[in-house]
């Protein structure tokens, strides 16, 4: 194993491979930081260019664009509040805020080096995992996949802060936004009104934008300030990067759990990057000393979406690999790369090609290092796009919200999406509704919805006694009830305070 | 900002009403319409809709029974602790936004996307800069022109050229 190892990194650093690397990560680096524009998108329109390439030069080639995207979609997400890619949203939640504070170079810097962290523990995960991963994934089925959707829709009573029933009537019409589209059963369109664009349901990419991009978009337009709006102009040197380095290493324990979900959701079939960012971040919160900052500009929120973002990439690699089961979009984009290559998934990667999987490995590892010191290099130009005046930034933001509705699918319904998302966003900034466990609930939707009809239509309701299930179920009433435990002990804790107090 | 936290005890929270009555009448035709398909396929959205349509009955029925003693419909029924968020010290421009503003914003960016639809982004893009930098930003000619110059040609050389992605079409172009 140790020689494959070695052979895989030897591989990836011959000049013609490593060319194509970078390669990629110029590419991977532009994309990402462009709104809508995503990974998969971008590895399918790659693939063609692969056909004449050896198996390492292929997958050099598209996993360094692929890993790349994750890390510069969150400086977008940061410095100007519209995700760069889907899977980047919930930077946007505590690093847009670090921004207008005038924080951007240390919401940059923490987001970066967490982001660094967090491949490496995304690729450590899949070296290590290789010999033990078959029979652990096996062990999984429908009923467990329903369970753990459930167990990331309880997430909503975390990221909901105090207003827990607004949360969760935002989830429900975020689980309702879900099911617009064929029914995948039997065919029938819910909620489509007789609109052919409606029958795929409504695109994630489009409404991640215009939720978020969309509303910090108006809001620069009627404050006609920069984005760092109440601070003293632009700073002589962007400060704060080395304390944003300092902070993500301070908070280890935060990228390490938020690694472990990102590696762990990864690694499940069909889940994916957007729901793991919210799974981590509402972890975090609900760790963290100081969760009332959560959605302000906490560090402990941008350190968990950066390390969670990247560590998911890494793990989501191995039911690719192993069972050529595609983790989701991008991984089924690269799948197919495999077939190109002549490559088959499963038990020849672990055995006969052990040195392209660990390939792989080192590709995940290097290409973020460099794409996270290149980032690092022109952190300076990146943060005084913060300080420029905020009406000058509008037509070039308007345009990427144009562009990056309109090109997850190519068609105008994505952009009438993404305003009608950003209506909502508007709304909910105003009247104080909660935005993300709408956005947790539409990602879950389908997934839930399908998970819950393979579980009954392979086990009947006999997959409600699975030990797993059972285990799960109860990690969900745990999520749940915490509220309640808490007030209780807060009432009980009021009377006993005051009969100390004078 | 939190408008509805500035409020008399006593003041309607408007907001929430108008929104929680939207989500009711959401929720309640969408589970009268899901009435009409196969168990199979209406199982998930009549779970979805019952359950979203009693979490709003409730919030409805705390947001009325809270007014009367002055708290927030998500304070004291045992879900959360009753504290609120201090103010965003960043505070969001849209709850002191005047009429005039928001008018003159919308407008913008209506005329931005119905100039994507009729004329495609290439044209549009460039027109908008130049017209939103001269007539909102005050912004000099040079600087108007240059900014509007080199949006069109990134727009070009990135997507066109380099990328090959199809960017929006117009009805007329």
């Amino acid at each position: 194993m140790g020689e494959a190892l070695l052979s895989g990194l030897m591989q990836v650093l011959e000049p013609g491979t490593f060319v194509l690397m970078l390669l990629g990560v110029a590419i991977g680096f532009v994309v990402g930081i462009l709104p809508g524009l995503g990974g998969p998108v971008t590895l399918a329109l790659m693939l063609p260019f692969t056909f004449s390439m050896e198996p390492i030069e292929a997958f050099a080639f598209l996993l360094g664009m692929l890993v790349v995207t994750a890390t510069t979609g969150d400086i977008t997400s940061v410095l100007f509040g519209i995700p760069g890619e889907a899977t980047s949203a919930a930077a946007a939640l505590d690093g847009y805020p670090m921004t207008r504070r005038g924080e951007s170079g240390r919401a940059l810097g923490a987001v970066l080096f967490s982001s660094a962290l967090g491949s490496l523990f995304g690729a450590a995960i899949l070296a290590l995992s290789i010999p033990v991963v078959r029979p652990v994934v096996l062990a999984l089925s429908a009923p467990e996949f329903f369970a753990l959707t459930l167990l990331g829709l309880t997430f909503v009573v975390t990221l909901s802060g105090s207003q827990v029933l607004k949360g969760f009537l935002m989830a429900a019409f975020g689980l309702f936004v879900a099911l617009v589209g064929i029914d995948p059963q039997e065919g029938v369109p819910r909620y489509t009104f007789d609109q052919l664009y409606l029958w795929d349901g409504i695109g994630l990419i489009p409404l991640v934008i215009g939720l978020f991009g969309g509303a910090e978009l108006l809001q620069l337009m009627l404050s006609k300030k920069s984005i760092a709006g109440g601070t003293d102009g632009v700073p002589a040197k962007v400060s704060g990067v080395g304390e944003g380095i300092r902070n993500t290493l301070t908070h280890w324990r935060v990228v390490l759990r938020a690694s472990s979900i990102g590696a762990l959701v990864g690694l499940i079939p069909g889940l994916g990057g957007s729901v793991a960012q919210f799974i981590a971040y509402g972890h975090a919160r609900q760790a963290s000393k100081n969760p009332e900052m959560f959605g302000k500009g906490a560090i402990d929120g941008v350190i968990a979406s950066g390390a969670n973002n990247n560590a998911k990439d890494g793990a989501s690699l191995i039911p690719t690999i192993a069972f050529g089961i595609p983790g989701g979009a991008s991984t089924a984009v690269l799948l197919s790369a495999f077939l190109i290559v002549g490559l088959n998934p499963g038990p020849e990667m672990l055995t006969t090609h052990l040195d392209v999987t660990f390939s792989m490995v080192w590709v995940v590892i290097i290409a973020n290092a460099i794409a996270v010191a290149v980032a690092f290099m022109f952190l300076r130009p990146l943060t005084h796009l913060s300080f420029i005046s905020g009406p000058l930034l509008v037509p070039f933001l308007l345009l990427l919200l144009g562009l990056g509705s309109y090109s997850s699918s190519n068609s105008f319904g994505d952009v009438f999406v993404m305003l009608g998302a950003a209506a909502i966003g508007v709304a909910c900034l105003r009247w104080d509704w909660p935005r993300v466990p709408f956005l947790l609930a539409v990602v879950l939707g389908g997934i839930a919805e399908r998970y819950l009809f393979l579980s009954y239509s392979l086990f009947g309701w006999s997959w409600l006694t699975r030990p797993i299930v059972l285990a799960v179920g109860a990690l969900v009433l745990l999520v749940l009830l915490q509220p309640l435990v808490r007030r209780f002990r807060a009432a009980k804790k009021a009377p006993d305070q005051q009969k100390v107090g004078p | 900002m939190k408008p509805e936290s500035s409020q008399s005890a006593r003041a309607w929270p408007v907001a929430d009403l108008v929104i929680t009555a939207a989500l009711i009448a959401l929720f309640t035709w969408a589970l009268s319409s899901s009435m009409e398909w196969s168990v199979r396929a209406a199982l998930f959205p009549r779970l979805v809709t019952t359950f979203g349509l009693a979490i709003a009955l409730l919030h409805l029925v705390l947001l009325l029974v809270r007014r009367r003693s002055g708290t927030s419909a998500d304070a004291g029924h045992g879900l959360v602790p009753i504290s609120d968020p201090e103010d965003d010290p960043l505070d969001y421009a849209f709850s002191t936004a005047g009429r005039r503003a928001w008018t003159v914003s919308l407008a913008w960016i209506a005329a931005f996307f119905v100039g994507l639809y009729v004329l495609g982004v290439l044209v549009t893009a460039p027109l908008f800069t130049l017209a939103y930098l001269r007539l909102t930003v005050r912004a000099s000619w040079r600087l108007s022109v240059a900014y509007a110059a080199v949006i069109g040609v990134l727009l070009y050389v990135v997507f066109e050229l380099l990328l090959t992605v199809p960017t929006p079409d117009g009805v007329l172009f």
